[in-house]
């Protein structure tokens, strides 16, 4: 099975094999949602972690737990409480008497792949906690750094309607996710399949895995190395300097959005079995990469952000030589 | 001339000479006759009209043979006996190629592109490589010309082998022991259990205490199916008929996994002896296709499995 | 997959062949006026219907082609009941075949039918080209060659055809059907160029029977006496002196019964005849014997009746030299091929020994020479087979036993007419020449060293000798004055020597393998007799070498000078055409083995240039592309509009984006295929890009307003 001859090529063709059976997988479960699909996918082969937006009843953890099984490696679930606590996600050391040393439990962070339902609901002194692993790809507890485990993704769900009883995430916080994605509610005929059986939890119970954490770990590396001509990485900033330009828009994308943009097109070209990024790919994730991202001056819904990202998009002429 | 690293396209040979072409010399000879007792001067131009179409004609499929390069890909997975689409991209124009590997029918190529060839394996294997053989006699048709490829697959195929319909007799283990539910949680990736360790944030409700008690850490109850038998198939191609036994183990594993069994599969790799779980058919051919002749990888066999012997050695 | 037979181009280019292969034989002889209808009109017409009715073939059809085919059987027995010679069976061979493919093209179930009928067109080619004495067939030639490519490339595709394809399905004809046979072409002229350097001359004629005929079939008789009709009923040379030039036919006037050398001509180019011979020499027509200063004479104008059986045996005549000759002799096989009206002087090499001629008799002179009871007028053909002794300069210079026979020497070594101081130069300049040989080379180069050619010379003042003012006063002359020199210097010597009157080989034909005689080939030799060989002809002027030493050319030599004087391009030019065409043939075929495919250089532009047309098309469609519009989103656009066109256009833009932002380009095959999309979408929308078509509407496609 290994390959003897390594060919940049050949690893971003396994990439694509890869993310294509992620993709179909999801697609299975997740019947008649191509373009969460498409975004989780994204999400997962770009190294970066998702936030799924929506009311509760549409299949967000149902997405998630899919994730978790068919990247297979370890899978860790944590129902955000108001009164739940950073080290009941972190680990804590504890005193061991027969050892007569201190032992770190890990906490659930420690896993491939982690659902945190409900985000919001966290205290925010948990929610920065969790935050920043998310960032570092490691924690620090008791002066000691231990890593997590590679690849690490975190799926968040959080419901954009409940405001009693939550910590809304501020944008800082936000930035953290490459992309924020909604689900929305299946049409009538996929609800209707989804009643008499078709995908859901009985598709989830049949879904084998499809790869394992060492494969989808070089996926995600070799995702890195598809190209990106100039010209593209030009039409990424320009993108990204008209948000600032808006005048709606009180703080534009950050470099670091740039970055998760341009990351996840790479994704998404390997996903579309390419070895190079087109605009088309920048086009298509600029509204979930950037919108939640921005400040607009009258503070609102993620939904308006996305508005005002589509019509900033429309005003960026596409490169051509 | 290659047209990658891993595609080795032969040098182009002649084959064979069609009738036209011999039709052609016999009518120059003729008119060499003709012209050499009549004097006919325009007879002899028109043979060395014909020796030149001959000459050009033999030569240029030379030419057309040598723009053709070949790529190929593949399903992960085939089985023996099964049809294997194959996805050939081929530049040239005007040849016909054959998959010799599988002894395919003939197909033709007008013009660069890619496009699907159905085939059916007779061996159980990893295929890495394809022979293909290229012909034509383009553009007159009066020689022809063959050129043979060793095409390398962007990823090697798993064939398995042929399923030979084999009933697994299961044992079920009706309790659930502490092994049991070791599996469970260091499992990790399997969700379908009928408890799980507890996680922050699960609600307190949910904990099954009985569990619980037993093991000494907070187990959450999930309402998930029952215990899934466990099936350990020991496939040992030593024996007279390696491929006998390989679709017997397939046949096998594949009666125990739609039967719901959680099954482990010992065999011989290339690399060495393999014991292993196989979550589903699929798996099973994969593992099947890799598997030779060799003494089969051994593992912990957990309580309450039920072990089959296939092959070995007859004493 | 299409059936072979449904190709329509494979059935035209392959009727084309036929039909050019057929006229090509036809226009060589194989003629008539119901046959000409058959071939031109009733060939294609044939191919149609056979293509129309290749489903269904119906019966009666079937049952009128059996009874046609028998009619022609018959038609053919019955006329072969009349010909006596296998030559004349040649034109009701071809006839009947002719008829047979017109027959035959009814019904071409299958490729290899049209297979057969190529074939068969090939033949016909290789008829028409032995029938062929001229160049009228070459551009006949040239469209069956190129029809015949077309026909083989297509066929070739056909056969393709039958298996199913990978991928993208090609159509059997397209631009590549014409342009790769073109391709095929330029290096099968390249190729059989070369092959034309080296393969021999199309040979001796070794048939059974020779061509032999008339054109008109009451000929005008006489009793054997010179006839040359463009000199005028009687005493052509003296009556009006030298305005009197042979222009524009055999009028040269030494086909007479007397030849001055004070008369000046300067016959033009007229092609006078052709001859097929596997050799040159000189084509004889009379000889002179008696001189006087001035004029040739004949000394015996009494032709004998010769009729010895068919062919006709020419019996050998006293002044004709030895019965047995000392050296080995070969047949020269000549047929003459009249274009102009020309003198009753049957022309042969000498010595003739067999006349293929239309009539059962002709007339022989006392030196041999032949003339017909008939008048030879445009058209005439008939073959005389020579018989010429292999001499080289050992066995001319070779010293023999053999005597001088009486006759030869009273009426060929007389003391001759002329000055002493020419007598004394003839004494002088062979003086240390030991041989008969050596002596007539002697005086050849005495005379290319002191003397001039040129047509160019004074006239003859009255009572000059010719002979004495050619070498003392004018020192310049032609044929007449050098031959003459020769003749009287050799008599003055003793040794037998005439003057020979005819024509030059003229120049040969690489393509017909014909020797091409104009008017300006006419000529005067001298004639030297050898004992025990027979008569030599001498001639420093014109380049014709000893029987022994010619030798085999291959066919294509002198096929560059032959062009080139008829092309107007200088030989070299032409000379480098073919090494070039190798050369760039060579280069590109070691390129296309050594390189990988193609790779589009500045492809970037490429796709700008691509993008800008889609743009075009999508205006033109009422579909604009916003600046922000990506490639992809735009040609789904497009595919919404032209639905059928949606998956092409897909890659299409694929292969654009590739080409601007992939790290390598896409491969020339992969744009080739953007090309021939953009090429196809545009015609498409600009033949029949009704407004309608940019709104789906639920109107019927009848209410369409038509253009």
């Amino acid at each position: 099975m290994m390959r003897t001859d390594a060919r940049p090529g050949a690893d971003l063709t396994e990439a694509h094999e890869l993310a294509g059976a992620l993709r179909h997988a999801l697609n299975q479960v997740l019947r008649g949602k191509p373009e969460p699909v498409r975004l989780a996918t994204v999400a997962l082969l770009s190294g970066g972690h998702l936030l799924v937006d929506d009311v509760p009843g549409v299949g967000k953890t149902l997405l998630a737990k899919t994730i978790a099984r068919a990247a297979g490696g370890s899978f860790r679930r944590v129902q955000a409480t108001p009164d739940l606590l950073p080290s009941e996600l972190t680990g804590v050391s504890i005193f061991h008497l027969a050892g007569n040393e201190w032992e770190f439990r890990p906490g659930p962070l420690f896993a491939n792949v982690v659902l945190v339902d409900e985000l919001n609901r966290a205290t925010p002194r948990t929610q920065s906690a969790l935050l920043e692993a998310m960032e570092e790809h490691q924690i620090t507890v008791d002066g000691i750094t231990r890593p997590l485990p590679d690849p690490f993704f975190l799926v968040a769900t959080q419901n954009p309607f409940e405001t009693a009883g939550t910590f809304p995430l501020v944008e800082g916080q936000l930035d953290r996710f490459t992309i924020v994605t909604e689900i929305g509610a299946p049409d009538a005929g996929t609800e209707r399949e989804l009643l008499l059986g078709a995908g859901g939890d009985a598709a989830l119970n049949e879904l084998e895995p499809v790869t394992d954490p060492v494969q989808l770990a070089a996926a995600i590396a070799a995702v890195r190395t598809t190209h990106c001509a100039p010209e593209v990485a030009d039409y990424t900033v320009a993108i990204a300097n008209a948000t600032r330009a808006n005048g709606n828009i009180a703080i534009g994308a950050s470099p670091r959005a740039s970055l998760a943009l341009l990351h996840a097109a790479q994704a998404h070209a390997v996903l579309e079995g390419r070895t190079y990024v087109v605009p088309d790919d920048i086009a298509r994730l600029a509204v979930p990469v950037l919108a939640h991202r921005l400040v607009l001056r009258d503070p609102g819904r993620l939904e308006e952000a996305r508005a005002l990202m589509h019509s900033v998009l429309q005003t960026v002429p596409i490169p051509r030589p | 001339m290659t047209p990658g690293p891993d595609s080795q396209g032969g040098f182009p040979r002649p084959i064979i000479v069609p009738k036209a072409a011999v039709i052609l010399e016999l009518i120059g000879l003729a008119l060499f006759i003709v012209a050499r007792t009549t004097g006919a001067g325009w007879d002899i131009v028109l043979l060395c009209g014909i020796i030149a179409v001959v000459l050009t004609g033999s030569a240029l499929p030379a030419f057309v043979l040598a723009r053709v390069t070949i790529a190929a890909r593949g399903p992960a997975d085939a089985t023996v006996g099964r049809p294997l689409p194959l996805t050939l991209s081929v530049t040239g124009r005007a040849v016909k190629i054959q998959i010799l590997t599988f002894d395919s029918d003939w197909i033709r190529v007008d013009a660069p592109g890619t496009g699907p060839i159905v085939v059916t394996p007779q061996r159980r294997g990893v295929l890495t490589h394809l022979r293909v053989e290229v012909v034509t006699a383009a553009p007159l048709g009066l020689a022809r010309w063959r050129r043979r490829f060793r095409v390398a697959l962007t990823a090697p195929i798993d064939v398995a082998p042929r399923r030979e319909p084999t009933r697994c007799p299961i044992v079920i283990g009706d309790t659930l022991t502490p092994s049991d539910t070791e599996a469970t949680t260091n499992g990790g990736n399997d969700l379908t259990r009928g408890v799980r360790e507890y996680v922050d944030g699960d609600p307190i409700r949910s904990v099954h205490w009985p569990a619980t008690a037993r093991t000494g850490t907070v187990m959450i109850r999930e309402l998930e199916g029952p215990r899934r038998p466990h099936v350990v198939i020991i496939a040992d191609l030593r024996g007279p008929d390696p491929e006998l036994i390989a679709s017997r183990a397939a046949g096998m594993a594949d009666d125990a996994l739609r039967h719901g069994a959680r099954v482990d599969l010992a065999t011989a790799e290339a690399d060495g002896p393999r014991f292993g779980t196989v979550p589903s058919a699929l798996h099973v051919g994969r593992r099947l296709a890799r598997a030779v002749v060799g003494p089969p990888g051994s593992g912990s066999i957990p309580h309450g499995a039920t072990v089959h012997h296939l092959g070995g050695v007859v004493p | 997959m299409t059936d072979p037979q449904d190709i329509i181009e494979l059935r035209i280019a392959t009727c084309i062949a036929v039909v050019a292969a057929a006229i090509a034989a036809l226009q060589e002889g194989a003629a008539t006026g119901s046959l000409w209808i058959a071939t031109t009109v009733g060939l294609p017409v044939a191919c149609f219907i056979g293509y129309r009715v290749r489903a269904t073939r119906p019966l009666p059809l079937r049952m009128l082609q059996s009874i046609i085919a028998i009619l022609i059987l018959v038609l053919f027995v019955s006329r072969i009941g009349h010909v006596t010679d296998l030559a004349a069976l040649q034109i009701p061979l071809a006839q009947s075949f002719l008829w047979l493919l017109v027959l035959h093209a009814l019904d071409m179930p299958n490729r290899r039918g049209l297979l057969v009928l190529l074939v068969a067109s090939l033949v016909l080619m290789a008829l028409a080209g032995v029938l062929s004495i001229s160049m009228a067939i070459a551009p006949w030639l040239v469209i069956w060659a190129f029809a015949a490519l077309v026909s083989l490339v297509l066929a070739y595709r056909a056969e393709l055809e039958e298996l199913p394809a990978l991928g993208r399905a090609a159509p059997t004809f397209d631009r590549s059907s014409v342009l790769v046979p073109l391709g095929v072409l330029v290096v099968v002229l390249a190729v059989g160029f070369a092959v034309f350097m080296v393969v021999p001359v199309a040979g001796t004629n070794r048939a059974i029977t020779f061509p032999a005929q008339l054109p008109n079939d009451s000929p005008v008789r006489s009793n054997g006496a010179l006839v040359n009709p463009s000199l005028g009923p009687s005493d052509p040379g003296s009556s009006n002196g030298s305005s009197k030039s042979g222009a524009t036919s055999f009028g040269y006037f030494g086909f007479s019964d007397r030849l001055d050398t004070s008369l000046r001509g300067r016959p033009d180019d007229t092609l006078v005849m052709r001859v097929r011979a596997s050799s040159p020499d000189f084509w004889r027509g009379q000889t002179f014997d008696q001189w006087d200063g001035r004029v040739w004479h004949l000394s015996d104008d009494t032709p004998r009746l010769v009729r010895n059986g068919e062919p006709i045996g020419v019996p050998r005549v006293p002044l004709d030299g030895p019965t047995q000759t000392a050296v080995d002799v070969d047949d020269l096989t000549q047929t003459y091929y009249l274009e102009v009206n020309g003198p009753n002087s049957i022309f042969a090499a000498s010595e003739a020994r067999k006349v293929y001629f239309p009539e059962r008799s002709i007339f022989q002179n006392v030196d041999g020479t032949l003339r017909a009871g008939v008048r030879l007028d445009a058209g005439a053909i008939y073959t005389v087979v020579s018989e010429r002794p292999l001499v080289t300069a050992a066995t001319l210079r070779a010293p023999r036993p053999d005597t001088l026979p009486l006759d030869i020497a009273t009426t060929y070594a007389a003391r001759p007419i002329t000055t002493e101081r020419v007598r004394d130069l003839a004494h002088t300049i062979t003086a240390n020449a030991p041989t008969t040989y050596d002596k007539v080379l002697a005086i050849e180069a005495w005379l290319a060293a002191n003397t001039k050619y040129s047509l160019d010379i004074p006239r003859l003042p009255k009572g000059a000798d010719a002979v004495d003012q050619y070498v003392f006063v004018d020192r310049r002359g032609f044929c007449e004055q050098i031959g003459t020199t020769l003749v009287v210097m050799l008599r003055e010597l003793g040794i037998p020597a005439r003057l020979g009157v005819g024509y030059a080989p003229g120049e040969r034909n690489p393509f017909t393998g014909l020797y091409e005689v104009k008017a300006s080939d006419a000529h005067a030799w001298a004639e030297v007799y050898f004992p025990g060989i027979g008569w030599q002809t001498f001639d420093p002027t014109a380049n014709v070498p000893l029987a022994g030493d010619s030798q085999l050319d291959a066919a294509g030599s002198g096929a560059l000078s032959y062009l080139s004087a008829r092309l107007h391009i200088p030989t070299d030019v032409l000379a480098a055409l073919p090494i070039l065409a190798g050369l760039i043939t060579l280069v590109l075929a070691v390129r296309q083995l050594r390189r990988r495919p193609r790779r589009v250089a500045i492809s970037r532009s490429w796709a700008s240039t691509r993008l800008a047309r889609l743009e075009r098309l999508g205006t033109r469609r009422g579909r604009p592309r916003a600046p922000s519009e990506t490639t992809p989103n735009f040609v789904r656009a497009l595919g919404s509009i032209a639905h059928q066109h949606a998956t092409d256009l897909a890659r299409a833009g694929a292969t654009i984006d590739a080409a601007m932002f992939a790290p390598d380009p896409p491969t020339s095959d992969e744009c080739d295929t953007v090309d021939a999309l953009l090429d196809a979408i545009e015609a498409e929308w600009t033949t029949r890009g009704h407004p309608e078509d940019l709104v789906p509407s639920g109107r019927a496609p009848g209410t369409r307003s038509g253009r």
